[in-house]
């Protein structure tokens, strides 16, 4: 069954003579469960397209819809709940909140929600991401793998259907890397979420099930890997 | 090479084209209240100096002399400091006859001209007033030539006759013919008055002799022709003129002199004086207020506290300046944090990072201080144009304050502006250049945690401890009261508790000074507003001319008639007032007299005790009042219909007695109510002539003498010994405790210290007192209303000369009522317009701090309210979270504000409380509710803007954005 259907999109940045194309008629499908990666060289419209899929930025025209349900038909601010529960989003320049430690990250969305927070599910996070003991640092007094892992618990902690990931591990190490993709691998598999994810890194595509190239804002190619 | 950090400095500055925009407008304004303070005290300063010389003269000392050589010395003494000396001589006295000593005092002086000495050295412009000022001319000219003589007013119309006079053995030495007038000849023997303890020293002027003067060296007399008529004034006493060069005409041929000078170059009237002092001469006076002005002396120098007030609005200045300024260089240093760690990686020294930073301050200040003077000097010009009439009335001078632009304010006030800024740039510009490029380069966000929020997160061990006990909320109050939008608001405050102080401490500036402004502004208007005076328009007091002629026409109701007649007749006037004052012996029931309040006011009063004791026997200040008059006041205290008949026989007696010293300021309320009637009093029979009704030094009422040994007041007869008869029984109408706003007088006209009893003419008249009273009577007063477009001036000049020749007033003063309040009007508009323009001014660089704080604070958290979003925050409590984070500032910044201004508050009522004892303290809550509204509205605005930049940013170029 297809969770993530893409229609058309198309998304145009300016007007007139300066107006560029960042994502030109584009249309997928992604399954449940499913682990798509996307790639394309700078300015081909990738984090473009997963800001659409993840109800952070509105297209120019074309659908996204979640479970058969048009993402944009919502208004901005139910748009901002289903950010918070329905989709993960996790960034490269992990985009934490200063001011709040670990735990208070990684919570955000479950408290923005008025929802309790799953004292089980925190607890095991914080042990498989690593970071008991850090409960109480601010992102500041983190390493950046530290940093990617707290957005990642951050993007779990709703248990959402789909986690977007925009090239997760580009400012990391290939150690920490490995690590990264191995969690989002992990949370794919066993919670049978769906996962989305933007990368440069070959080795990171050919663990994906499918791989979809984008060029000038279209898809070039899409592969189903395994 | 540097070139490239301008032209990096310049890009940075338009890129932030707002905030750049609102930091010139800052240092503009700061530079301009700078220019504007400096400008105002000097252009004050120079027309208190305009005044002084123009009034006085510009001597700075001046001594007597009996031998030229002793100006010679002062020559020699002063050497090349010495800058003008005018010489006047002073030719001897004449006595006058017994009989003219009646009138125009036992001798005429006569003094010479004084006439400037060449040969001295002129500082540039000090020429245009004179070194001694002649005297002014009433009549006639000034004496020219030898023989001419210019005779004080007193004289004009004087007849001075041959005889004896005053002064044993000596017969009079000045004779007119006929009553002097211009053109009259004057006989004068002139000799020498001294000293009789110190023979040498001579009393050059003055109509009156001293204990145990002598008088000697009289020459021949000498005819001369009198010119003129001249006002008599402090500095020459009650002198006749002559022309500098006539000739001595006392019997040795001597004469002495006064020399006045002016130096320059010394820092002191000390200097001035050991200059003197070495040329021989041991007693001399200084032209004090002048040498104030100069700065040349102190004291309680006027100018002394405009400099001090200076210094005070200028140290505001700057401290509100540095805090705008240097908020707004924090800023664009900490959004700029990743270029300069960029910078640094690339090469850049630190002293190139921090001279980007300074060459930031300097263009900044290349355009904004020039754009203040022009403000500054402007806004000066225009304030002191729009105060023109306040001026010329506190100056109680025709002089008006002209704009002084003087280099050196200028120069100053760029100086003081440039020293802002480097301040206020030096410590973002050391922080530039050690940000290192790793730093630069790792750094998420600006922040570190507090050492409080440290502690908070030390204490929580487990994940758990940062959320509340079921979960849905993270801990603490905020989250408990206001949900997530309170907390994040809540935390963030914690975190940047730094950078928040420097807008709380903005806030709090502003609403203390516009509360202080409006506080300040109060208590100047309850001071101009003690010039309370009545409803009348203007005054005309008739006073007569000894104690027992007064009343002329006998009859109380005649004489207001004929006032009041007169006075109607005047074109421009519409309404008229008469009233009769004098004295009277009175007795109540001692029920009616609050001992402790006579207690109180001998204590507290300058004057000693009240004219009532607390047997209830005292003397009355008596105002009669024409039937109109009498009639409106009754209306007015709502007294009955008899009452109000102008034919009963009743008083309304003032129950408020002023207890006011050199310090204090206070009422006491001598009555009690309980006496209804008063009894009116036949004067004491028998009195000696050293001694008077009066309140003895222990309060107590009676016949009263002066005990010579103690030099205190004492009781010679009591008085309930003195046999005094009733002459009438008057019924109390009313005790009132002011006069309200039917009177054509106010209560403080009337007397200070004895009971003020109200009563209609026509009833006293008809009465058995009428005698009584008649004698104690001492002048009428005419009050009255303008017609509405008649001129005040013109309209006194014309009640003056209506009521002149009504009967032989010994003297008449006219009193412009509407001019008066019209000068206190203006003076409260003067002050008024210099306190709110600097309020305004200094309310504008808080805005403007407030809002470089809060926008551009909101601004550099783009991307951390990006984050806030794509994790689900909506728009609503992104908004509450924005609200509640600038409710704490302008919460925090009104606290502190009205603790600062209360403060403020609290020192200016200790300070008035030393003039005023009976004011209240309290708090101006609608300064502080528009200090409130004034602060809501920039923190909204200063938001408003913020957000908007945030959202016109796309949320998704916010998540991407690698700039700090």
């Amino acid at each position: 069954m297809d969770i993530l259907q893409i229609e058309h999109l198309t998304k145009t940045y300016g007007s007139g003579d300066t107006a560029v194309r960042a994502l030109d008629d584009v249309s997928f499908s992604v399954g449940a469960g499913e682990f798509v990666a996307i790639i394309g060289s700078s300015g081909s419209g990738k984090s473009t397209l997963l800001h659409m899929m993840g109800g952070v930025d509105r297209p120019t025209s074309g659908t996204v819809r979640l479970n058969g349900e048009d993402v944009f038909k919502r208004t901005d601010e139910q748009l901002a709940v289903f950010r918070r529960r329905e989709v993960g989003l996790v960034y490269q320049f992990y985009n934490l909140v200063p001011v709040l430690d670990v735990v208070e990250n990684m919570c955000l969305p479950v408290l923005m929600d008025g929802r309790a927070v799953n004292e089980r599910r925190l607890t095991n996070m914080l042990h498989v991401l690593g970071l008991e003991g850090r409960e109480h640092h601010l992102p500041n007094q983190l390493s950046g793998g530290q940093q990617q892992r707290v957005a990642i618990g951050r993007a779990l902690m709703n248990a959402p259907a789909v986690v977007l990931a925009d090239e997760p591990t580009g400012n990391l190490d290939s150690r920490n890397s490995a690590e990264i993709m191995r969690l989002l691998r992990k949370s794919n598999k066993e919670l049978g979420q769906t996962l989305v994810v933007i990368t440069h890194d070959e080795d990171i595509a050919l663990t994906a099930d499918r791989v979809i190239a984008l060029e000038d804002g279209r898809i070039a190619s899409d592969t189903r890997v395994r | 090479m540097s070139s490239v950090f301008v032209r990096y400095t310049l890009r940075s500055l338009a890129a932030n084209r707002v905030r750049t925009a609102v930091t010139v407008v800052g240092v503009a304004l700061a530079t301009g209240l700078l220019a504007a303070v400096l400008v105002s005290v000097t252009s004050l300063r120079a027309a208190l100096i305009a005044q002084s010389c123009a009034s006085g003269g510009v001597w700075q000392a001046g001594f007597t002399y009996e031998d030229p050589e002793t100006v010679d010395a002062l020559r020699a003494a002063t050497g090349e400091h010495l800058d003008r000396l005018a010489l006047r001589r002073d030719l001897g006295a004449a006595a006058l006859s017994a009989e003219s000593a009646e009138e125009s005092g036992t001798y005429l002086g006569v003094l010479s001209l004084p006439e400037e000495q060449a040969g001295t050295a002129r500082s540039a412009g000090d020429d245009q007033y004179s070194l001694i000022p002649d005297p002014t001319v009433a009549e006639g000219r000034l004496p020219e030539r030898a023989g001419e003589i210019a005779l004080p007013t007193y004289l004009q119309g004087a007849e001075l006759t041959a005889g004896p006079s005053q002064i044993a053995g000596v017969e009079a030495g000045a004779v007119s013919e006929g009553p002097l007038e211009v053109g009259s000849v004057v006989t004068l023997a002139l000799g020498q008055r001294h000293d009789g303890m110190d023979p040498a020293h001579r009393w050059h002027s003055g109509a009156s002799p001293m204990d145990g003067e002598t008088f000697s060296d009289v020459g021949e007399p000498r005819a001369y022709t009198v010119v003129g008529f001249v006002e008599t004034d402090y500095e020459t006493g009650n002198a006749a003129f002559v022309c500098y060069d006539e000739p001595t005409a006392t019997a040795s041929g001597k004469a002495a002199g006064t020399a006045y000078f002016s130096t320059t170059g010394y820092a002191s009237a000390g200097q001035i004086g050991d200059a003197i002092i070495s040329a021989g001469v041991d007693s001399w006076s200084y032209n004090t207020t002048l040498l104030i002005y100069q700065g040349l002396d102190r004291g309680r120098a006027i100018i002394d506290s405009l400099a001090q007030i200076a210094a005070v609005l200028a140290v505001v200045i700057m401290v509100a300046a540095v805090s705008l300024i240097s908020g707004a260089f924090t800023i664009s240093i900490s959004e700029r944090t990743r270029q300069f760690g960029l910078l640094s990686s690339l090469g850049a020294s630190r002293r190139q990072l921090r001279r980007t930073v300074l060459a930031e301050a300097a263009i900044l200040g290349l355009v904004g201080i020039p754009l203040g003077l022009a403000l500054g000097v402007g806004g000066a010009a225009v304030a002191f144009a729009v105060t023109a009439d306040g001026w010329t009335a506190m100056l109680r001078e025709t002089t008006s304050v002209s704009l002084v632009v003087a280099p050196a304010d200028l120069a100053l006030a760029i100086g003081l502006s440039a020293v802002t800024l480097l301040a206020s740039a030096l410590a973002p510009a050391l922080r530039a250049s050690r940000v290192s490029a790793v730093d630069a380069i790792r750094s998420s966000a600006d922040v570190r945690p507090s050492r409080r929020l440290r502690r908070v997160f030390a204490r929580r061990r487990t994940a758990l401890d940062d959320l509340s006990a079921d979960r849905r909320r993270p801990r603490g109050l905020a989250a408990r009261l206001g949900g997530m939008p309170a907390f994040l608001a809540r935390r963030t405050l914690a975190v940047s508790a730094g950078k928040q102080r420097v807008s709380v401490i903005a806030l709090a500036v502003s609403v203390a000074l516009l509360v202080t402004a409006g506080l300040v502004s109060d208590y100047l208007h309850g001071a101009t507003g003690y010039i309370d005076t009545g409803t009348a328009d203007l005054r005309v007091n008739l006073f007569a001319e000894t104690d027992d002629d007064y009343l002329p026409f006998g009859d109380l109701v005649a004489q207001t008639n004929t006032l009041a007649g007169r006075a109607e007749q005047v074109a421009g006037v519409s309404e008229t007032s008469v009233t009769s004052q004098g004295s009277v012996a009175f007795r109540l029931d001692a029920a009616g007299v609050d001992a402790d309040a006579l207690e109180t006011f001998m204590q507290e009063s300058p004057y000693g005790a009240y004219y009532l004791d607390a047997a209830g026997y005292g003397s009355a200040h008596l105002v009669l009042l024409d039937d109109a008059t009498w009639h409106a006041l009754a209306e007015s205290l709502g007294l009955s219909d008899a009452e109000k008949d102008p034919a009963t026989l009743s008083c309304v007696v003032l129950n408020a007695a002023n207890v006011s010293n050199d310090e204090t300021y206070g009422t006491v309320r001598p009555f009690t109510g309980a006496a209804d009637t008063i009894e009116l009093l036949a004067n004491p029979e028998n009195r000696a002539s050293d001694q008077w009704l009066g309140p003895a030094g222990d309060g107590t009422f009676g016949l009263v003498t002066m005990d010579d040994d103690t030099m205190e007041t004492v009781v010679a007869v009591p008085a309930d010994e003195l046999g005094m008869a009733a002459v009438a029984q008057v019924h109390v109408a009313a005790y009132a405790e002011g006069l309200g706003d039917a009177a054509p007088f106010s209560a403080d006209d009337l007397g200070a210290n004895a009971p003020n009893v109200i009563m209609p003419a026509r009833a006293v008249a008809a009465s058995g007192a009428a005698e009584t009273v008649r004698q104690g009577m001492s002048s009428s007063t005419v009050y009255a209303t303008l017609a509405p477009g008649a001129d005040d001036a013109e309209t006194l000049d014309a009640l003056e000369e209506a009521l002149e020749d009504v009967a032989d007033y010994g003297s008449l003063g006219t009193y412009n009522l509407v001019e008066l309040a019209r000068q206190s009007r203006a003076m409260e508009l003067t002050v008024n317009v210099f306190l709110y323009c600097f309020v305004a001014i200094t309310l504008a660089i808080s805005v403007a701090n407030v809002f470089n704080t809060i926008a551009s604070g909101l601004m550099l958290r783009t991307r951390e309210f990006a984050a806030l979003q794509s994790a689900g925050m909506g728009r609503r409590g992104f908004r509450r979270m924005i609200v509640a984070e600038c409710s704490d500032v302008a919460v925090k910044g009104l606290v502190g504000g009205v603790v600062l201004a209360t403060l403020v508050n609290y020192a200016l009522f200790q300070a008035m409380s030393a003039s005023i004892s009976t004011l209240v303290l309290e708090m101006p809550w609608g300064h502080v509710a528009l200090a409130f509204a004034v602060v809501v509205a920039v923190l909204a605005l200063s938001a408003g803007y913020a957000l908007r930049r945030t959202h016109a940013m796309n949320l998704v170029d916010a998540l991407r954005s690698d700039v700090m």
